[in-house]
């Protein structure tokens, strides 16, 4: 009795538990919001909770795993139609039995509400061997908000534009001087302003793009394009920002002709651009710095690589140097302007479209980010709206 | 045909310095009085969010009385949602889609100029 409750978990006042193993767990299991269901290494159900039962549709007192299996299958929809084997759920059993892998969907609808499924391992420690959970997280909740989110982004960046335009627009009218000349100290001052205008007209541009590439309605077009050349335009639009800070850049690209390469050549000038532009800012300047951008044709595919002489990222900033509004501690001390969310932009698009970044960093040796691009290019993707620039 | 004041004042104070005549509908129901009248501009501006009555439905009007070809239409909106821009262009028959911010006045000249000429 002793070793039983102890076992269970149940508080030692509680002298005749009536609790068996089985009631505590159903009982826990089904004052939970999640559905959930555990079996063992024989796909025998321990446990299936009310929230399990009403998803998959069955009501009746005994039920197979493979029932709620083949259940599920039928009824779960995935935004991008996942391929059919991507959602055998019978063989995700299978493995996290065998081989203890874990199975995860990151969304999926049924019935009209959002889920998030996990199927993972447990393992006997008594037989050695694996059984498992299967819990399906209702996030329709948490979409609902992220939606909201998004659309008063959207609605607040469409509202800005209208002010903004006017004071752009009476800012040139100024600076033209048609209206009068103006002293040098005002000239200066007009043109303080308009760079501050046009900056805060970018970082609108910049939260819309991030809601709509959130919004996951981003067009994806990759057409053949000739990567060499269109580094050297990127770079070619940096040049004056580079000059000014007296920084070289050096491109070094294969010397042989590379076959045509599939991009979405708006979508790769945003993420290039970006990160030659943040190159720039973190560099010292007046020390001659220089800024090497490679394009290397490898085994499977083309890699794109910004490497600068700045000083370089944490361990522990290099972790969330992706993470929407990031700023690192390096970029806040060098007062360089910037919204936190370049990297972020960047990495969705790249993500999106089939490719992959990352970077390399050393305190005091400045900072390498990587594109891949496979071979075969970027993938398509339907979508209703572009990036804004 | 815009209905933010500021900015009608820079458009048309501009644009007259530029040698133009210029004939503002602050609301929707003046424009549509305006392209129903005898005397047709030689190109519209035309904000989509206005008060009474919309952009969009200027445009259909346009299309129905058939000076839609006469007189070359420009937007120039806050909204940068793609598939407005394409209804505008490819159903509506206007000849730009401008995103408002993202225009100065130097550009917006040369574009009036390519549809005046």
């Amino acid at each position: 009795m002793k070793r039983g409750r102890q076992k269970s978990g149940l508080s030692n006042g509680s002298k005749f538990s009536f609790f068996d193993k089985d009631y505590y767990l159903k009982g826990l299991a089904d004052n939970i919001k999640d559905a959930v269901a555990v079996f063992d290494s024989d796909k025998k159900i321990i446990t299936i909770n009310s929230v399990m039962k009403r998803i998959s549709g069955l009501r009746k007192k005994k039920i197979k795993l493979s029932e709620v299996l083949e259940s599920l299958e039928k009824k779960i929809k995935t935004r991008d139609n996942k391929k059919k084997k991507d959602l055998d759920l019978e063989r995700a059993v299978d493995k996290v039995i065998n081989d203890s892998k874990k199975f995860h969907i990151k969304e999926c609808s049924v019935d009209g509400k959002f889920f998030e499924v996990s199927i993972n391992p447990i393992q006997d420690k008594k037989r050695g061997k694996f059984g498992g959970t299967i819990v399906m997280r209702d996030i329709t909740r948490l979409k609902e908000i992220k939606e909201m989110k998004t659309e008063f982004i959207s609605i607040a960046s469409h509202q800005l534009r209208t002010p903004l335009t006017s004071i752009k627009l009476f800012m040139e009218m100024l600076a033209n001087e048609r209206d009068g000349t103006l002293n040098k100290k005002q000239k200066e001052y007009v043109s303080d302003v308009r760079e501050s205008t046009e900056r805060m007209i970018s970082l609108v541009n910049n939260l819309l793009n991030v809601s709509r590439l959130e919004e996951g309605k981003l067009k994806i077009e990759p057409r053949s394009d000739d990567l060499i050349y269109f580094i050297k335009d990127v770079i070619h639009g940096v040049m004056q920002l580079a000059n000014d800070k007296n920084i070289e850049i050096k491109y070094n690209y294969p010397q042989k002709e590379l076959p045509p390469v599939k991009i979405d050549r708006t979508l790769l000038h945003q993420v290039v651009h970006n990160l030659l532009t943040n190159a720039i800012k973190y560099s010292p300047s007046g020390q001659n710095a220089v800024i090497e951008v490679n394009l290397k044709n490898r085994k499977n595919d083309y890699l794109i690589s910004v490497k600068d002489s700045g000083i370089g990222i944490s361990q522990e900033e290099r972790k969330r140097i992706f993470e929407k509004f990031f700023r690192s501690d390096n970029a806040v001390k060098a007062h360089a302007e910037g919204s936190g969310l370049g990297l972020y932009v960047a990495k969705i698009i790249i993500e999106s479209s089939g490719a992959d970044m990352w970077l390399r960093s050393r305190k005091g040796k400045g900072t390498t980010f990587y594109i891949s691009i496979p071979h075969e290019g970027m993938s398509k993707k339907e979508g209703a709206k572009s990036l804004v620039n | 045909m815009e209905d933010n004041k500021p900015i009608v004042k820079v458009y048309k104070k501009f644009l007259e310095q530029e040698g133009y005549e210029v004939d503002v509908a602050y609301e929707g129901d003046e424009a549509l009085e305006k392209i129903r009248g005898e005397e047709l501009p030689d190109l519209i501006l035309l904000d989509l969010v206005l008060p009474k009555v919309q952009g969009e439905e200027i445009l259909k009007e346009m299309n129905d009385i058939g000076i839609i070809k006469k007189v070359p239409v420009i937007i120039i909106s806050v909204k940068s949602d793609e598939e407005n821009a394409k209804k505008c262009l490819e159903t509506w028959g206007a000849k730009d889609y401008l995103i408002k911010s993202n225009w100065s006045l130097s550009a917006l000249k040369k574009k009036i100029k390519t549809y005046l000429d």
